[in-house]
């Protein structure tokens, strides 16, 4: 999973949200280091779409404009949850082993 | 509607019609947002140049796109991996020909070359060094080709990349005027074609390229001994021209249909034959033809990129010969190939008005 994706699912793990505040909770989740581009967003999303992991969740109209909502499915939750393990897993063990080498045990 | 509305309207045409119905309201909305908040746009005027290149990356993935998507972005993107595959074929077994021909030129002890062999700078000197890595160099093809069939589809592209431009940095070519600079483009515009084809029908969408280990081999030891062996076909023609032992006009005729141009009038001319043969048995040919007239354009202005007005000189006009019947030969070609693609695209175009958009998920 890529990291625009891993950060889509998560921004939408508490809410359903429209392309734009996907964006905006992107860029917040990663402390403004990911700042995604529409047509990023939108290719990211029609992954997400394909692999069964975001679905539509409801249309907004305001100002005549069309606002679209997406929101997070089982499976998306599943697999956002397994790949989550998986990165703490490899963060804990990195941890670990920077640990050992400040303590001379690799150095 | 706004003068920055207007011109992101203006960029998201870049998609599919059917991708914008769908989707270009939600983007406008999204973009402009963002461009209200100072995080979309420069100024009120433009959008900035990585928001339109975030679409023009959409669009070439939507537009060339793999087995979920609508039936004619599905035969666009099969028919440029197809570009890519059987151009990276091509290719390989050009680099097996001309390494071949560096082995048998400089790979033997000097004092054993034929009479009439000459290389560029004395053994060992750096000008022959370069000279025999830049002819090694389109060996990289085969790599590419390899790493391609084995699903990896970064380093093949990599490999590509380094196959067209490493020959060109170790050799750079000369330029004596406008007209030669044209020529050169257009000799290497077959590669740079292939190369563009896999590094944009590759995407991260498109379906795996990878075949088993008993498939791989094949694609690749096939093209790799067809070019060495034309590598040998060609050392005996260069034995037989330092000869004269052959009429020049048979001599001239059949190199020119040894060079990159005229094998590839061959290729696409099998290709053809393929296609047609296939056409009415099975369905998938479609991809493959569009394929070949996509690879047909290049080769046709390769083609004629070496021919010169003949005029009185006997051996231009046999190379004029030789080089018409080329160019009429990638011209059947490649018109017959584009009207069987046509005709697969209007069949695409068929199944999706028949059955519609295919489900589950957002149109790709």
């Amino acid at each position: 999973m890529t990291e625009p994706a891993f950060l889509v699912l998560t921004a939408l793990v508490d809410e359903p949200r429209h392309g734009y505040g996907i964006a905006q909770e992107v860029e917040r989740l990663s402390g403004g280091r990911v700042q995604l581009k529409i047509g990023t967003l939108y290719g990211v999303l029609d992954r997400l779409a394909a692999d069964g992991f975001v679905e539509a969740d409801r249309e907004e109209v305001r100002q005549g404009r069309l606002r679209r909502y997406y929101r997070l499915t089982d499976e998306g939750a599943r697999a956002l949850e397994e790949e989550a393990v998986r990165l703490a897993d490899n963060a804990r063990r990195a941890v670990e082993r920077l640990r050992l080498r400040q303590a001379g045990g690799l150095a | 509607m706004s003068v920055l509305e207007e011109r992101y309207r203006r960029w998201l045409r870049l998609l599919p019609a059917s991708y914008r119905a769908e989707r270009e309201e939600e983007m406008v909305w999204a973009f402009l947002e963002g461009a209200q908040s100072g995080r979309a746009g420069h100024d009120d005027q433009h959008p900035r140049f990585l928001e339109i290149a975030s679409v023009a990356a959409l669009a070439l993935r939507v537009r060339l796109g793999g087995p979920g998507s609508p039936p004619r972005s599905h035969l666009w993107g099969e028919a440029v991996r197809r570009a890519a595959l059987l151009g990276l074929v091509f290719w390989t077994v050009i680099g097996c020909l001309y390494a071949g021909q560096a082995v048998l030129t400089y790979g033997i002890p000097p004092e054993m070359l034929p009479d009439g062999v000459m290389g560029i700078g004395d053994p060992g000197s750096p000008e022959r060094v370069r000279l025999v890595l830049a002819e090694l160099a389109p060996l990289l093809w085969a790599v590419a080709l390899g790493a391609l069939v084995r699903g990896r589809s970064r380093t093949a592209k990599a490999a590509a990349v380094a196959a067209l431009v490493v020959p060109y940095m170790l050799m750079p070519p000369l330029f004596l005027n406008w007209e030669s600079a044209v020529r050169w483009a257009c000799s290497i515009l077959p590669a740079v074609v292939m190369v563009l084809a896999l590094v944009i029908g590759f995407h991260r969408d498109a379906p795996p390229s990878r075949l088993p280990a008993r498939r791989a081999l094949p694609v690749v030891a096939i093209p790799v001994a067809a070019g060495l062996l034309l590598a040998l076909v060609v050392g005996v023609l260069g034995a037989a021209t330092r000869a004269g032992t052959v009429p020049a006009p048979i001599l001239v005729q059949a190199w020119m249909w040894v060079d990159v141009p005229g094998l590839a009038s061959l290729s696409l001319l099998a290709l053809t034959v393929w296609c047609a043969a296939m056409g009415r048995t099975l369905t998938w040919p479609g991809p493959a033809a569009l394929a070949g007239a996509i690879l047909a354009v290049p080769a046709v202005l390769a083609r004629a990129g070496t021919l010169s007005p003949g005029g009185a000189d006997p051996a231009l006009g046999m190379t004029g010969l030789a080089g018409g019947v080329q160019l009429a030969v990638l011209l059947a070609s490649g018109i017959t190939l584009a009207v069987v693609g046509v005709r697969a695209l209007r069949a695409a175009d068929d199944t999706r008005a028949l059955y519609g958009r295919p489900s589950g998920g957002q149109p790709r």
